[in-house]
C-alpha cells in the first residue's frame, strides 16, 4: 500500500475523530444548553398558560359563589337569622379575597413570572392580606371608648382563638401617673385584652389566663388588670410593628435572588438572627421569672423599629403557665412550634411542675429559627431539613434546640450564647459547630461580644454602644450591661430592674386629680443618703435635730412651769419653730373629727364606685358585639341589590325594545285586545283577540301601546289615495263552519272597504286561483316549525312578506280548547304581521278594521 | 402470621393506650392526610384534611375491636378503608347540607376486608408512602435513643450527604470517629427499622417490603461496606421523599 494512501487514511480517521469530538463538544456546550433554554422557555409559557386558565376559572367560580351567597345573606336578614347572614357574609368576604387574589395573579403575577420577574410579586398576595388583617380596626365611639376605667380605646386588634377582644387604648393622666408610680414609664399606648362571658369568652380561657397574672405583673408584662364577675381584662404595653412571619417574608424577598442555594444574604441573615436572639433573651426573662410562655411562634413575635433599630418582642401570653404549677399539662399551643414530646407527656397526665417547661419554649425558639431561615415551618419536627442558605453553626443551633427533651439546650440562655457567637462572627459561615459555647461543655462565655445588629445596620450605632455588652446569661449573672441594650434593646425590662423600681420624689399639686410634680434631685433637696453634696447621711442629723428639739421643748416647759410656780409671769409659745400650726378647718370653721373625715372619704369612694358600676352596667346594656350582619353581609346585600337593579333594568329595557305592549279597543261594549311585538329589523306582529262583553281590558304602557275607550263608530279607512297589500291566511279547520264563513266574509268585506288590497283566504277566493294557493303555501312553508305568534314566526313571515312585496299578513288562528282541539265557539285570534317601513297610521287602520270585522262577525 | 410486637401494638390500641394512638397518628397521619388531599381533588381544604384525618383515627378507635388481621388485610389498607369512609361521609354530609336536610353517619362497611385492594385505591404509590412512613418512624425512634452528636453526625453525613471530612472538621473530631459513630447509629436504625416494620406489618408481604426497598434490616446479613452504603442511600432517599411530602403539606397550609 502506498504511504500517501496510508497517510490519507490516517488523516481521514483523525479528521473523523476530530469531527466527532467537535460534534460532541457542540452538543455538550451549545446544543444542550440551547435545548435546556428552550425547555425552560416552554415550561415558563406552559406554566403561564395553565396558571392563567386556572386562575381565570377560579375567578369565575368565586364570582358565581358570590352571586349564590348574596341572596342568602339578604334572605337571612329578612327572616331575622342574623348568625346565618353573618356566616354567608363571611363566605362572601372569603370569595372576594379569592377573586382578588386570582385577579392579582392574572393581571400581575403570571405575566411577571413569564418574564422571569418572580421576585417582583413573590408572596405579595399573602403578605398584603396578612398585613391588612392585622391592621388595627376602627375606633370605638361613645361609651365603648371608655369601657375600661382610666383608658380610652383608640382602636382594636384582630383577636386570636381565646375568645377575647384586643383593644388599643391610651391611659388618661391619672392612670398614667399611677403606672409611673408603679415603675412603668412612658406608657403612651397599651393593649387591653378583655374577656367577657357575655361576649363569648369561655370560663376555662378566663381561668387559664388569670392564673399567671400575678407572675406576669411581677415580670412587668402586665401593667394593670381587673377581675370581676362581669369582666376580666389585663393591660399590656402596645408594641406597634409587624409580626415576624411578615418580616421574614420581606427579608427573603429583599435578599439577593442569585444566591445558591437561595436564602437570606449575610445582611438579612444577621437581622434575622438578631430577632431570634431577642426572642431567646425574652424567653430567658420569662423562665427566670418562673413562667413558661407556651405559645412561641412567629405570629406572636412583633418586630418594632425604634430609632431605626429593629427589635423583636414576644407578645400574647394567653397560654403563659407558671413553671411550678401543679396543674396537669395540656396540649395547648401551635402545631409545628410545639414539641411533640409535650403532647405525649400531656397524654400521660404529667403535671407541669414535673417537667421543665422552659425546654418546650426552647424547642419553639428553635422552630422559629428554622422558620426564619427557611421561610416555612418545620413540618418534619426535629428531622426537618434546612434547604436554604444557612451557616452550619445555625443548623446546629436549630438541631440542638429542637432535639429530644433531654438533649436540647437546658435554657434559652445557652441558645442565646450560641447565637451570639454566630452573630458576632465576621463571617457566620466560617463558624463551625465546635466553636459554639454549648459544644465546649455547655459553658456560656460571658466575654463581651460586638453587637452584629448594629454593624448590619451600617454603623448606625456607635462602636461604643455596640460593643462591650456582657452576655448576662450565665447563672447568677446579674443585670446585663446597658451597652448591650443600647445596641439591641431587650424586649422586656430585667427582673432586677423591675424588682426595685426607682420611684421619684414627688409633690402632689392637686390631691383630687392626683396631679403631681417630680422634685428634681439636686442641692436644694435634702439628701437622704450618703451621696449628698457633703458625702454624709443627713437623715441622721435630721432625726437627731428632731429629738433634740423635742427634748429641749420638754425641758423648757418644765422650766417655765417652775418659774410660774415661783410667781414669774411668762408668755411663751412652745410650738416647734416658734409658730403653732393652724388646725385644718372646713366650711363651718370647725375641724372635723377623724370619724367624720373617714365617713366622708368612704362616701366619696362609694359615690365613685356607684358611678363606675353605672358606667359598666351601661356598657353591658349597650353592648353591640353579636352575630349581627358584618361587613361581608353588607357587601353581600350591596351586591344583591346591585344585581336586582341590573336585572330590573334589563327587564325594563327588554320590555321597551321587544316587549308585548297591549292595547284594547272597545267596540259596542265588547273589548278587543291587541298586543304588539316589534322588532326594528323584522317588523311587528300584532295579536288581536275578542273578549266577552263588559270585561275590563288590560292595557300595558309602552312605546307602542295605546288605549281607546271610545267605540269605533264605523269602518276605519285608509287615507284617500293610499292602499296596502294584505294577505289573509286562515287556519280555521276545513270545511269551514258557519261562524268561520261569516268571519272570513266580514274580514274580506271590512278590509276591502278599508282600502286594503286583500288576497289569500278571502271569502271569494277560488280554488282555481293557483297563484293565491301557491302564495299561501309559500307563506305556510316560511313559518313551518314555528309557534304561531312567536318571534320566530314573526321574523319568518315578515322576511317572506318582504320578499314577496306583501305589506301586511293577517293570520287567523282558532282558539284551542283543553283537549287540544280547535274551539270554534269562541272568536279566533288574529296575528297581524306588518313590514317595518309600513306607516303607523296604516297599521292602526288595519288593526281597527280587523277588530271591527271580528266584532261584526260575532254580532251576526 | 402475627408476631408479638404486632399483637402487642394492636392490644395497646384496643386498650386505648393514648401513647400508642399518638404513635400511630405521628406515623401514619401524614400518609392519611396526603391520601385525603389526593382524593379531595381540591374540594377540601388543608384544615378539613387535618380534621378528617383525626376523624379517621377516631373511627378506627371505634372499630379496632372488629379488625381481624387473619383475613389477610394490611394495616395500611385498613386505615385507607376507614379514611375513605370518613371522606365519603363528609361529602355526603356536605351534599345533604346543601339540600337543606341532614344525614346520619353511615355504617362502616366491613366487606372491604374481602374486597380487592384496588377497589380502595390502595395503589403502589400509597403502599410506598406507608412504607416510607414506617422508615421515618424508625429514624425518629433512633434520633430519640441516640446520642445527640451521634445522630447529628448521621444526619449530616447521610441525610444531608456531606463528606466525612467536612463533618469531622465541623465537629472537631477525626474521620474514623465519624465513621465509628455513623456505624453505631446505622446499626441502631437497622434494629429499629426491623421492629417498626414488625409492629406495623400484618402480612408476610409487608414484612418483605424492607428487603425489596434495599434495606437489609438484619445487621448480620449486611456484611460489607457496600451494604452499608446502599442502606444509607436508601434511607436518604426515603427521608427526602418524606420531606417532599411534608413540604407539600406545608404548602397546603
Amino acid at each position: 500500500m502506498d504511504t500517501s494512501t496510508v497517510g490519507i487514511g490516517i488523516l481521514s480517521i483523525v479528521g473523523v475523530i476530530l469531527a466527532v469530538a467537535i460534534a460532541v463538544l457542540l452538543i455538550s456546550y451549545l446544543i444542550v444548553p440551547i435545548f435546556k433554554g428552550l425547555a425552560w422557555l416552554v415550561a415558563r409559557v406552559f406554566h403561564f398558560i395553565v396558571g392563567m386558565l386556572k386562575d381565570s376559572v377560579r375567578f369565575i367560580g368565586a364570582l358565581l359563589a358570590i352571586i349564590v351567597f348574596s341572596p342568602l345573606v339578604v334572605l337571612n336578614i329578612i327572616i331575622g337569622r342574623w348568625s346565618a347572614s353573618a356566616h354567608f357574609g363571611r363566605a362572601i368576604k372569603n370569595e372576594i379575597s379569592i377573586a382578588g387574589a386570582c385577579l392579582f395573579r392574572v393581571l400581575l403575577a403570571h405575566p411577571a413570572r413569564l418574564f422571569a420577574m418572580d421576585g417582583l410579586v413573590e408572596g405579595l398576595e399573602q403578605r398584603i392580606p396578612e398585613a391588612m388583617a392585622q391592621a388595627p380596626t376602627s375606633e370605638p365611639h361613645g361609651k365603648r371608648a371608655n369601657q375600661f376605667e382610666g383608658y380610652k380605646i383608640v382602636g382594636s386588634l384582630p383577636t386570636g382563638g381565646s375568645g377575647s377582644k384586643l383593644y388599643i387604648a391610651e391611659p388618661d393622666p391619672i392612670k398614667r401617673a399611677a403606672l409611673e408610680r408603679s415603675g412603668f414609664r412612658d406608657v403612651n399606648q397599651v393593649v387591653i385584652k378583655s374577656f367577657s362571658v357575655a361576649d363569648g369568652s369561655n370560663l376555662p380561657n378566663i381561668v387559664r389566663e388569670s392564673r399567671a397574672l400575678e407572675a406576669a405583673k411581677k415580670l412587668g408584662l402586665v401593667l394593670d388588670h381587673e377581675l370581676s364577675p362581669a369582666k376580666f381584662y389585663y393591660v399590656m404595653r402596645y408594641v406597634p410593628g409587624q409580626t415576624l412571619n411578615v418580616v421574614v417574608q420581606q427579608l427573603h424577598g429583599e435578599s439577593d435572588p442569585t444566591l445558591k442555594p437561595p436564602g437570606l444574604d449575610d445582611r438579612h441573615l444577621r437581622l434575622a438572627l438578631g430577632y431570634v436572639a431577642d426572642l431567646a433573651r425574652a424567653l430567658e426573662d420569662y423562665h427566670r421569672g418562673g413562667l413558661w410562655h407556651k405559645d412561641v411562634k412567629p405570629e406572636n413575635i412583633i418586630v418594632e423599629t425604634v430609632a431605626g433599630r429593629p427589635q423583636a418582642h414576644l407578645v400574647d401570653f394567653g397560654l403563659v403557665t407558671p413553671l411550678r404549677s401543679a396543674m396537669t399539662l395540656t396540649t395547648h399551643g401551635t402545631e409545628y412550634f410545639r414539641d411533640p414530646e409535650l403532647v405525649r407527656l400531656a397524654l400521660r397526665g404529667v403535671k407541669v411542675h414535673e417537667v421543665d417547661g422552659a425546654k418546650f419554649d426552647v424547642y419553639a425558639a428553635g422552630a422559629v429559627l428554622f422558620a426564619v431561615i427557611e421561610n416555612s415551618f418545620p413540618a418534619h419536627g426535629v428531622l426537618s431539613q434546612v434547604t436554604r442558605r444557612c451557616p452550619e453553626a445555625v443548623k446546629w443551633v436549630i438541631r440542638r434546640a429542637m432535639a429530644d427533651y433531654d438533649k436540647r439546650y437546658t435554657s434559652a440562655a445557652q441558645m442565646l450564647a450560641d447565637l451570639d457567637v454566630v452573630r458576632s462572627a465576621a463571617d457566620p459561615f466560617a463558624v463551625r459547630p465546635i466553636d459554639l459555647p454549648s459544644m465546649r461543655g455547655g459553658v456560656v462565655d460571658p466575654a463581651p461580644v460586638a453587637d452584629p445588629m448594629a454593624e448590619s445596620l451600617g454603623g448606625v450605632m456607635g462602636a461604643g454602644a455596640a460593643v462591650g455588652a456582657a452576655a448576662g446569661v450565665a447563672a447568677g449573672a446579674g443585670v446585663a450591661d446597658a451597652g448591650r441594650f443600647a445596641a439591641v434593646p431587650p424586649p422586656l425590662p430585667r427582673q432586677e430592674d423591675r424588682a426595685t423600681p426607682k420611684r421619684p420624689d414627688i409633690r402632689v399639686v392637686n390631691w383630687w386629680t392626683g396631679e403631681y410634680v417630680e422634685i428634681p434631685e439636686g442641692p436644694s433637696s435634702i439628701p437622704n443618703r450618703a451621696d449628698g453634696p457633703f458625702g454624709f447621711d443627713a437623715s441622721g442629723i435630721r432625726a437627731a435635730a428632731h429629738d433634740f428639739a423635742k427634748k429641749s421643748s420638754a425641758m423648757a416647759q418644765d422650766a417655765v412651769a417652775a418659774a410660774r410656780a415661783k410667781g414669774f409671769n411668762l408668755d411663751v409659745d412652745f410650738a416647734m419653730g416658734g409658730k403653732a400650726r393652724e388646725p385644718r378647718v372646713h366650711g363651718d370653721g370647725m375641724r372635723r373629727t377623724a370619724r367624720e373625715q373617714i365617713e366622708s372619704a368612704r362616701a366619696r369612694v362609694e359615690a365613685r364606685r356607684a358611678r363606675a358600676q353605672g358606667r359598666r352596667a351601661g356598657f353591658t346594656a349597650s353592648r353591640t358585639y353579636s352575630n349581627k350582619p358584618n361587613a361581608g353581609a353588607f357587601v353581600g346585600l350591596f351586591i344583591f341589590l346591585a344585581a336586582c337593579v341590573g336585572v330590573a333594568g334589563m327587564i325594563i329595557k327588554s320590555a321597551n325594545e321587544g316587549g308585548n305592549p297591549a292595547a284594547s279597543v272597545q267596540i259596542d261594549g265588547s273589548s278587543v285586545t291587541t298586543s304588539t311585538a316589534q322588532s326594528v329589523r323584522d317588523g311587528s306582529i300584532e295579536t288581536i283577540t275578542v273578549g266577552d262583553t263588559g270585561s275590563q281590558p288590560v292595557a300595558k304602557g309602552g312605546k307602542k301601546s295605546r288605549s281607546k275607550s271610545a267605540p269605533a263608530p264605523s269602518v276605519p279607512t285608509l287615507p284617500e289615495g293610499s292602499t296596502a297589500t294584505m294577505l289573509l291566511v286562515s287556519d280555521l279547520p276545513a270545511p269551514l263552519s258557519e261562524e268561520g264563513k261569516k268571519l272570513l266574509a266580514a274580514m274580506t268585506e271590512t278590509l276591502r272597504a278599508a282600502g286594503f288590497t286583500l288576497t289569500g283566504d278571502t271569502s271569494d277566493a277560488s280554488i282555481e286561483d293557483r297563484e293565491t294557493i301557491d302564495r299561501l303555501a309559500a307563506a305556510r312553508v316560511a313559518v313551518s316549525g314555528t309557534e304561531i305568534g312567536s318571534p320566530r314566526f314573526r321574523d319568518g313571515l315578515s322576511s317572506w312578506a318582504s320578499e314577496k312585496g306583501v305589506e301586511l299578513v293577517v293570520w287567523v288562528r282558532p282558539r284551542i280548547d283543553a283537549e287540544g282541539k280547535a274551539d270554534l265557539a269562541k272568536p279566533p285570534v288574529m296575528h297581524v304581521v306588518s313590514q317595518p317601513e309600513l306607516a303607523e297610521a296604516t297599521r292602526n287602520v288595519a288593526r281597527d278594521a280587523i277588530a271591527f270585522a271580528l266584532k261584526s262577525a260575532s254580532k251576526k | 402470621m402475627l408476631n408479638s410486637l404486632t399483637t402487642g401494638f394492636v392490644t395497646r390500641l384496643r386498650a386505648n393506650d393514648q401513647a400508642a394512638w399518638y404513635e400511630l397518628w405521628e406515623t401514619f397521619g401524614p400518609v392519611i392526610r396526603a391520601q385525603l388531599t389526593k382524593w379531595g381533588k381540591g374540594r377540601i381544604g388543608a384544615e378539613t384534611v387535618k380534621d378528617l384525618s383525626q376523624e379517621t383515627l377516631a373511627a378506627l378507635s371505634d372499630s379496632i375491636e372488629r379488625y381481624d388481621p387473619k383475613k389477610g388485610a394490611r394495616f395500611s389498607t385498613w386505615l385507607l378503608a376507614i379514611a375513605k369512609h370518613v371522606l365519603g361521609d363528609e361529602m355526603d354530609r356536605r351534599g345533604a347540607l346543601k339540600r337543606g336536610g341532614d344525614k346520619k353517619t353511615g355504617e362502616f362497611d366491613e366487606s372491604w376486608m374481602a374486597a380487592a385492594r384496588n377497589q380502595l385505591g390502595a395503589d403502589e404509590v400509597y403502599e410506598a408512602a406507608v412504607f416510607r412512613a414506617k422508615v421515618e418512624a424508625a429514624i425518629r425512634m433512633v434520633q430519640k435513643e441516640s446520642d445527640f452528636t451521634d445522630f447529628c453526625i448521621y444526619s449530616m453525613r447521610v441525610l444531608e450527604c456531606k463528606p466525612g471530612k467536612e463533618v469531622a472538621e465541623a465537629l472537631g473530631i477525626s474521620e474514623p470517629t465519624v465513621s465509628r459513630r455513623l456505624a453505631k447509629v446505622r446499626e441502631a436504625l437497622r434494629r429499629r427499622l426491623g421492629e417498626v416494620i414488625m409492629t406495623y406489618s400484618f402480612t408476610s408481604e409487608e414484612l418483605c417490603e424492607a428487603e425489596r426497598n434495599g434495606l437489609a434490616v438484619n445487621p448480620k446479613e449486611a456484611s460489607g461496606p457496600e451494604d452499608d452504603a446502599s442502606f444509607d442511600e436508601a434511607i436518604a432517599e426515603i427521608y427526602h421523599r418524606q420531606m417532599e411530602l411534608r413540604r407539600a403539606e406545608a404548602r397546603g397550609l
